[in-house]
């Protein structure tokens, strides 16, 4: 199921789905400009092992699976903040600023899953563009802007701990592939997430494959302050919270 | 790039798993990261993990080689995660002598006409390199979408801090024969803002052009970026624990698989040059990029005797 649209799903988050673009960011391929899946591919199903499975995006309670804005991180099973606080608070002092101030900022151009009939591989893509609306006081989009993204992964071969910042191995907690960066001669601020899961024969270890991967990625401000305790403060306006699961589906 | 393969049999992968490194979500997989062991080498050039500060003979560049140390950036291969979060090898080794199909070898970082046998990369005011090429590859590859102003070099003094270079030969999987060697290399750019260098606050990147010579082809240049619509080497402004920098970390390994009639003939040199991204695009719409001052550097594998 894959459909093009643009829509205003309310405020600061428009739905934008598009083709397959170049997103600026590094290649799964090397060899091959790095760019998005496209569209809006809300399930697929696949076979692996001889089991039928179903990857599909997270509705969040509402009729369509898109993403959904927040001003403050608020999924109880992500928990944003004490995740990221314990992590990361030791050197960095996180501050809240309530959510975006303008309308229209965040546009979602790719939010599907795909799967491989072999079902050698499966995923999802989120890819979102940040337009600030500045005048109404929303962060520019400079270098000094990042992403902080915190998710879970609940189920088979997931990453541990469960819940994680998901800053790359790296001595500060932004996001690697999202920010202030240029395609094709043209400065853009996007967010890319790109995850593909290898299933060979056998994955699972003759259990059923099951995974629930839930994420929040918000706007960070590196403001280079330090507060009275010497961290850096960095402030974080409004974010989206998205996601997928892959269950088994019973004939 | 290494996908992880979790407990679970499933490897995950995603667009920030790069460069032999993991990052990302794969830099959680449990498991997958073994300690870097050294080969039974010998070290014809001492590494030395304790910090050394050594005047180069040039306004630009400092020799500051420091023990291991966070980069802001992701691992560079094996000795270069600890406690989930990418350093340094930390140093300054020079060369080191190992032993593949019972030839002798020597991994060794390139001259550049240095005196010595401690090279440390060299500071370029432009790229003037002929084997890598760098403006021709680089006009090649991106000349149709951005336009490259070079700007001559620094203005100031000290800007660029090496704070780890070494030469890397690293021991295979038992079983395993194949070999792999390459080099590291970690440091710090620190304007000279009185003197005019632009400052870490600007969209600061860095373009990096290889020129690789393998034992299995003709040598060729290309812009060291993994498939972006851009030019950029993926890593320039970042945050240490939070202290703002601008750096630059890279820790390229070829591996060879052992068989016959084979000679170990591998040397990669380097041209890494600061950029800042204008914005501003000129009369035929192309991005401005200025290309400030860079510096080369580089690592080879030759048969010991040589």
């Amino acid at each position: 199921m894959t459909e093009r649209r643009r829509k205003r799903d309310h405020a600061h988050l428009i739905l934008d789905y598009r083709p397959s673009e170049p997103t600026g960011w590094p290649s799964p391929i090397p060899s091959k400009i790095g760019k998005t899946i496209g569209g809006h591919t809300s399930s697929r199903e696949f076979t692996v092992s001889g089991k039928r499975y179903r990857i599909s995006l997270m509705p969040f309670g509402r009729h369509a699976p898109d993403p959904v804005y927040e001003p403050v991180p608020s999924d109880p099973a992500v928990d944003f903040r004490r995740t990221l606080a314990g992590k990361f608070g030791a050197y960095y002092s996180f501050r809240y600023r309530g959510g975006l101030s303008g309308q229209d900022e965040l546009c979602v151009q790719c939010y599907s899953v795909f799967a491989q009939q072999s079902g050698a591989a499966f995923g999802a893509e989120l890819y979102v563009a940040y337009h600030p609306d500045e005048r109404r006081g929303d962060p520019p989009a400079r270098s000094d802007l990042k992403w902080i993204q915190v998710a879970r992964w609940a189920g088979t071969g997931g990453p541990s701990p469960a819940r994680y910042v998901d800053g790359g191995a790296r001595a500060n907690p932004f996001y690697l592939t999202g920010g202030l960066i240029s395609v094709f001669g043209t400065q853009v601020f996007n967010f890319d997430n790109l995850i593909e899961v290898q299933a060979p024969p056998g994955a699972g270890g003759g259990a059923a494959l099951s995974v629930t991967y839930v994420a929040e990625a918000f706007l960070a401000r590196d403001t280079g302050a330090k507060d009275a305790a010497g961290k850096d403060v960095i402030e974080l306006s409004g974010g989206i919270k998205y996601g997928w699961q892959l269950r088994g589906v019973t004939a | 790039m290494t996908a992880p393969r979790t407990h679970a049999g499933l490897q995950i992968s995603r667009r920030s798993v790069l460069r032999g490194g993991a990052l990302g979500l794969s830099a959680l997989g449990a498991g997958w990261t073994r300690p870097a062991h050294a080969l039974s080498l010998s070290r014809a050039v001492a590494g030395r993990p304790g910090q050394t500060t050594r005047p180069v003979p040039c306004s630009h560049l400092v020799a500051n080689y420091q023990p291991s140390q966070p980069t802001g950036w992701g691992p560079q291969g094996p000795g270069t995660l600890r406690n989930g979060v990418g350093v340094t090898l930390g140093g300054h080794t020079a060369s080191i002598s190992f032993t593949f199909q019972g030839t002798p070898y020597q991994v060794s970082l390139l001259r550049f006409g240095q005196p010595g046998n401690s090279p440390d990369p060299v500071y370029e005011a432009a790229p003037s390199d002929p084997a890598v090429s760098f403006q021709s590859t680089l006009e090649k590859a991106y000349g149709a979408y951005y336009s490259f102003r070079y700007t001559g070099g620094f203005t100031g003094e000290n800007e660029i801090s090496v704070q780890s270079y070494n030469a890397r030969a690293i021991e295979p999987p038992a079983g395993s024969t194949m070999i792999t060697c390459g080099a590291e290399l970690y440091f710090v750019y620190e304007p000279d803002l009185r003197a005019g260098d632009p400052p870490i606050s600007e969209d600061l990147q860095w373009i990096q052009v290889v020129n690789a010579r393998t034992a299995d082809g003709p040598a060729r240049s290309m812009v060291d970026n993994p498939g972006q619509a851009n030019p950029y080497y993926l890593g320039a402004l970042t945050s240490i624990y939070g202290r703002q920098l601008c750096n630059f970390f890279d820790g390229p390994l070829t591996t060879t698989a052992s068989r016959s009639q084979i000679t170990l003939r591998i040397r990669e040199t380097f041209e890494t040059f600061l950029v800042q991204d204008t914005g501003i695009k000129d009369a035929a719409g192309k991005g401005i990029i200025n290309v400030c001052g860079g510096i080369k550097w580089g690592w080879q594998v030759q048969p010991a005797h040589q």
